[in-house]
């Protein structure tokens, strides 16, 4: 059976600031979690991770995402608060994370749990290869790792 | 001269734009995509060990990593002057990768693109005309054996690529990657239980909805003569290694070799789009040398395919469109001939249960290293990656010809006379016609940035149409 909790990140590492996602993970690592936590950084996610979602408790998503916000904020949403899908980032070839739950939800009813929490992290540039994050996010990533070790109840490491 | 923007195309990539133009009498008189491309790909390669390439492009593009980084493990052989020497378990366990990846690349691209358009209409409301309305066409439990094919795929990749997402196996000289016995045996299973007979019910669909429900769109829409690219190896169709098969639009054919591809293709910069376009040098002129890659061409230029299902497919399509056949639609279902061909290729592979678990994955390089291309036909196209170094391994230049900006030309050929077929002096321009125009696109399967997901999700599609002065005079949207 798979893991009760689930955290994934989503977004390209060499593209600046959209790589936000993989880098809270990256972060969340570093830490001695409990066992029943898999971290996945999900790349740029799509129908390829509906699988990873089935059968969990709860799922944490941290995405990369451009509102016209300033650079760094944190949008946080639980499942019945999701925006429209436009709000998300998606790759050119695939669906996006709305539709990515919205199809689990329809295809496997049972196997997809409520609890769902989306961490959004202001992107600023996303249209250079670069492996460098802004200032701003590199805060926001410190902020979400903290939001997501609340969210888990968890305060000694 | 009055202009029609599109923009973006929904599906495939938030940058692209859709530009008609028309006359005085409204009237289109030209049309074509401007396309962002994402800057910095070459440079960041620069001042990287060519062996830490592969690992590096895997993560460069987030929709077909597998393809980057083989193709970069190829070029990596070939710096190193070993591009005939890598062992043979090392080929196969690639091979398998790239296998994978064509499994579940293309049946994304027919299941989320393209069959939502075919299956609900392509005058059906955007709203339902996408992976959710599809459920409701056909029904829950053909998704999921949707999502199982796919994932069988992805583990194909996973078992040779250790990672799911951004390989690092595949190095100059071989693979560092051993599949187990048991892995092998699980891998086979799944190939065999959940890929083939699927494979079956998804052509059956592909034939009902091309063949039948669309014959007339697919004789009449966005078709255009040009020649066709792709690698074939003694004539077979091979999507990991080969020589590059040119065929006209007469159906003449030549062949060059991969390393000569500066030889024989040209690249233009356009004004309008800052995605260059190829074309073949051979042919005099860019209006002349207008080439295509990816499914339809492959299928095209091959003479046969080498495993026995896919060869079937390949003669029936022969014999109903001829070769080479032009009909841009007919990519969706050369996309299921392939997955067929890449899902026997993958039980043939691991039914070579001595070569494929054996651990004689690599060779020592001791030549000097300096210059070489490698090339794959990546999901989307003929993928060419060339890097020179210096004699230590370190990359000095590198280049890079993605296969989407080599369909550029052809769509937009198609892209023009979709317009002018639909859109019409004094009448509205319908969601419909938006849509056409769209199809078209898609049907090539464009990854314009060859980047992520930092484009915007589904952006709306927005029609702006200007008078002869510049002044816009209409404006349709959807999705806003």
């Amino acid at each position: 059976m798979p893991k009760p909790i689930l955290i994934i990140g989503c977004g390209n590492p060499l593209m600046g600031d959209d790589g936000a996602g993989n880098r809270v993970i990256e972060k969340l690592r570093e830490y001695k979690l409990p066992d029943n936590i898999e971290l996945e950084d999900v790349g740029v996610g799509g129908l390829g991770i509906i699988e990873l979602l089935l059968d969990r408790k709860k799922i944490i998503v941290v995405d990369a995402v451009k509102t016209g916000a300033p650079t760094g904020t944190l949008h946080v949403f639980r499942r019945e608060e999701l925006p429209s899908a436009n709000f998300f980032m998606i790759s050119p070839h695939d669906i996006g994370l709305l539709e990515t739950l919205e199809l689990a939800e329809k295809v496997f009813p049972e196997r997809i749990t409520k609890d769902i929490l989306v961490i959004g992290i202001e992107a600023g540039v996303v249209t250079e290869y670069t492996d460098i994050v802004s200032e701003e996010v590199k805060r926001a990533i410190d902020e979400a790792v903290k939001l997501v070790l609340r969210e888990l109840d968890i305060t000694e490491l | 001269m009055k202009k029609i923007t599109i923009n973006p195309v929904t599906r495939v990539e938030g940058h692209m734009r859709v530009e008609v133009f028309l006359d005085e009498d409204g009237s289109v008189k030209d049309a074509h995509t401007s396309t962002v491309e994402f800057r910095g790909y070459e440079k960041f390669c620069v001042g990287r060990r060519v062996e830490e390439m592969p690992r590096i492009v895997s993560t460069i593009c987030g929709t077909c990593p597998v393809s980057h980084h083989l193709a970069s493990a190829k070029a990596g052989d070939a710096v190193y002057g070993v591009e005939d020497e890598i062992p043979l378990t090392a080929y196969k366990l690639r091979e398998l990768m790239h296998m994978g990846q064509i499994i579940h690349s293309h049946l994304i691209h027919f299941y989320v693109l393209a069959a939502p358009d075919l299956v609900l209409g392509p005058d059906a409301a955007p709203a339902t005309r996408n992976i959710l309305g599809l459920v409701d066409a056909v029904g829950v439990d053909f998704v999921k054996e949707v999502i199982r094919a796919r994932a069988t795929g992805q583990e194909l990749v996973a078992a040779t690529g250790a990672k799911r997402l951004h390989q690092s196996t595949a190095v100059p000289g071989g693979i560092t990657a051993v599949l187990s016995e048991e892995k092998r045996r699980e891998l086979l299973e799944k190939v065999k239980s959940d890929v083939l007979p699927f494979m079956e019910k998804s052509i059956q669909l592909a034939q009902e909805l091309l063949f039948d429900k669309y014959a007339d769109l697919i004789d009449t829409f966005g078709v255009v003569e040009t020649s066709h690219m792709g690698l074939v190896n003694n004539g077979y169709l091979d999507l990991y290694h080969g020589i590059v098969r040119v065929m006209k639009p007469d159906g003449e054919i030549y062949e060059f070799e991969a390393r000569d591809y500066q030889n024989e293709i040209a690249e233009i910069v356009h004004n309008f789009s800052s995605m260059k376009s190829q074309y073949l040098k051979r042919m005099g002129s860019p209006e002349k040398g207008i080439y295509r890659v990816n499914a339809l061409p492959r299928i095209n230029v091959c003479d046969e395919i080498n495993t026995e299902r896919a060869n079937e497919l390949l003669k029936e399509f022969r014999n109903k469109f001829g070769r080479p056949t032009q009909q841009t639609l007919l990519y969706h279902y050369c996309r299921l001939i392939e997955v067929m061909h890449a899902a026997e290729k993958a039980v043939e592979i691991l039914e070579d249960k001595e070569t494929i678990t054996s651990t004689k994955n690599r060779i020592k390089l001791e030549k000097t290293p300096s210059e070489g291309v490698g090339v794959i036909e990546a999901p989307r196209g003929t993928l060419f990656h060339h890097y020179k170094t210096d004699e230590n391994g370190i990359v000095r230049e590198a280049n890079i010809i993605v296969a989407t900006s080599q369909n550029q030309l052809a769509w937009n050929e198609g892209v023009k006379q979709v317009a002018k077929q639909f859109i019409k002096p004094g009448e509205e321009i319908s969601q419909g016609v938006l849509n056409r125009i769209e199809m078209i696109i898609r049907a090539y399967d464009p990854c314009n940035s060859c980047a992520t997901h930092t484009l915007p999700g589904k952006m709306p599609l927005e029609l702006v149409i200007y008078d002869s002065n510049g002044e816009v005079v209409e404006t349709l949207r959807r999705n806003i």
